[in-house]
């Protein structure tokens, strides 16, 4: 894997571990690239080290071994990168003391130093995220989503090349999600920017990311293309539910098949290439003298393979 | 490259923090600068008044105005310390510190040490009378004295930017009510302590050049002594502080 700034990648973990002091792991030997004009997902329970990457990215934490280059640099050692990162974190991060105009033009101006642009800046964000009935106000004053609309904007004032963003679309409603969505993707073509997003709202995901990250108690247990993974995991999700759920899983497993239980705790669930293969998988069991019950042959979905990975991962 | 940057950021530093404390709380902001103001202000008029300059021998003079320079310069850098720790405290338990870190094109040792020195900075219009009393001296005995005089400032900055540093440190790895409660131990020693030295400076027998390079070096290892505790553990505090 290289290192480069000129080569596409705007991100890049290449075997980096981070221990914190008091010796916890929360990255182990970690690597992933982000290709440049993409939108990349890091995906994870709490505590797999989705915020610590994103801390490393920014280069508010030094890793403990491996290598951090964000726009062909090292964001720690040469912070004057993040001019050109946006972020939005897990916490709002906003003076309770100061309305939302003052809050976005202090931050605007401590990254930019010159008032006058950061007027126009926070201007042109305050239309699209249309804040404008919103800047008097004091963010105690404005609802969950609303706050969380003002949190996206800030992280968008001075069109930075990367945008960083932790649970983007919490708290926000079906309209304004459907409208923050929108916006990653047009930003991402019009400005040719990229966007690196942690999320727990897999369908959000599935809508938007063009590659993801998954991780698990600080390791990485698959990087790549999001349409690579869905095709490589099985697109199709075979549930079956028989008379003698026992037989039925030894001869799916004699077929060669990782067998889940489903969550209604009876059926069984199979994920397979295609849809043919779901045929030929149940005229066989039909064929083992087995009756089925329940079955239904439906499109995977990212939800599906991350708990996959996730629960055969833990079976090792 | 390095200063450069670096004195960028204290200037962007003073700025944001001069502003927020107006913005967040004018009325408090305001009654602090003139309570400061107003209380050295008193002591030059008394002098004046009670004590006029034409019967004071000119030693005399500069050996009631240099303690009370000193003294009172580094109260009011005290004052300001305290508000902009507490300011950091606010930024940390509101998670703001995060994004300023995040947004800051510096490193975060960057970004403590040029806090420190910015807080400094904004204490310096409260401190007025004492640039006053300078030109007092200077109109009645030249330059010479009027720059030994100025000098007893020199101290005082470099004390307040060791002191807030320090509470930067403190406010970074402790809980906010502990830091409260660190602040004001400060005042109360600050208000306790510093008379007894100020009186101590001025009967001191030594030259009045003396007695002021006595505090002077004493500054200047303090410090480099926080300074170099920054250095090497600011990483780490700040680690602790945003996880």
């Amino acid at each position: 894997m290289s290192i480069s700034g000129g080569s596409g990648i705007v991100v890049e973990f290449l075997n980096v571990t981070k221990v914190y002091n008091g010796g916890v792991v929360a990255l182990d030997n970690a690597s992933f690239s982000v290709a440049e004009r993409s939108i990349h997902a890091l995906l994870g329970h709490n505590g797999a080290g989705k915020t610590t990457s994103i801390r490393l990215m920014l280069g508010l934490l030094k890793p403990s071994d491996g290598v951090v280059r964000v726009l062909g640099r090292d964001p720690f050692r040469e912070p004057e990168v993040r001019l050109s990162i946006g972020y939005a974190g897990e916490y709002i991060g906003l003076y309770r003391e100061l309305s939302v105009w003052e809050n976005l033009l202090r931050f605007c101006t401590f990254k930019l130093g010159d008032e006058e642009l950061c007027k126009e800046e926070v201007g042109i964000v305050a239309d699209v995220f249309e804040l404008h009935e919103l800047l008097r106000k004091k963010p105690q004053e404005l609802s969950a989503g609303n706050r969380q609309r003002v949190v996206i904007a800030r992280a968008f004032i001075g069109k930075p090349k990367l945008v960083v963003l932790d649970e983007p679309l919490n708290n926000l409603d079906p309209v304004w999600r459907a409208r923050v969505k929108e916006f990653l993707k047009k930003y991402v073509e019009e400005q040719g920017a990229t966007v690196i997003l942690s999320s727990h709202i897999l369908s959000d995901v599935e809508d938007l990311a063009d590659s993801v990250s998954v991780l698990k108690s600080g390791r990485v247990v698959y990087t790549g293309g999001l349409k690579q993974l869905l095709e490589e995991q099985g697109v199709v999700k075979l549930v079956v539910k028989a008379t003698d759920r026992t037989k039925l899983v030894n001869v799916l497993s004699k077929m060669g098949l990782l067998v889940h239980l489903a969550e209604d705790g009876e059926s069984v669930v199979v994920y397979l290439k295609s849809e043919s293969e779901a045929e030929e998988v149940l005229n066989m069991v039909s064929s083992a003298g087995i009756r089925l019950k329940y079955v239904n042959i439906e499109k995977a979905t990212l939800e599906d393979i991350y708990l996959r990975i996730y629960g055969a991962k833990k079976n090792e | 490259m390095q200063a450069r940057s670096f004195l960028k950021m204290i200037a962007r530093m003073g700025v944001n923090d001069a502003k927020f404390l107006v913005l967040s709380n004018k009325v408090a902001f305001a009654g602090t600068i003139g309570f400061l103001g107003l209380y050295p202000s008193i002591v030059f008029y008394n002098m004046l008044v009670n004590i006029p300059l034409s019967q004071l021998p000119s030693n005399v003079l500069l050996r009631v105005l240099e303690p009370v320079i000193l003294v009172n310069s580094l109260m009011c850098s005290m004052f300001v310390a305290i508000v902009v720790t507490s300011l950091i405290d606010t930024e940390k338990s509101e998670h703001v510190l995060e994004y300023l870190f995040a947004y800051m094109p510096y490193s975060t040792k960057v970004f403590l040490l040029s806090k420190a020195v910015s807080t400094t900075l904004l204490a310096i219009p409260m401190t007025l009378p004492y640039f006053a009393g300078t030109y007092i001296v200077l109109y009645r005995f030249g330059v010479a004295d009027a720059v030994l005089l100025l000098s007893a400032y020199l101290p005082a900055v470099v004390m307040a930017v060791s002191l807030t540093l320090l509470l930067l440190l403190f406010t970074l790895i402790m809980p906010q009510k502990y830091t409260t409660i660190l602040r004001f131990a400060l005042i109360m020693v600050a208000f306790v302590g510093l008379a007894p030295l100020a009186s101590l400076i001025s009967k001191e027998e030594a030259s009045l050049s003396v007695s002021i390079a006595i505090p002077c070096i004493a500054s200047i290892l303090m410090l480099v002594a926080t300074t170099l505790i920054y250095i090497k553990y600011s990483d780490m505090l700040i680690e602790k502080a945003i996880r």
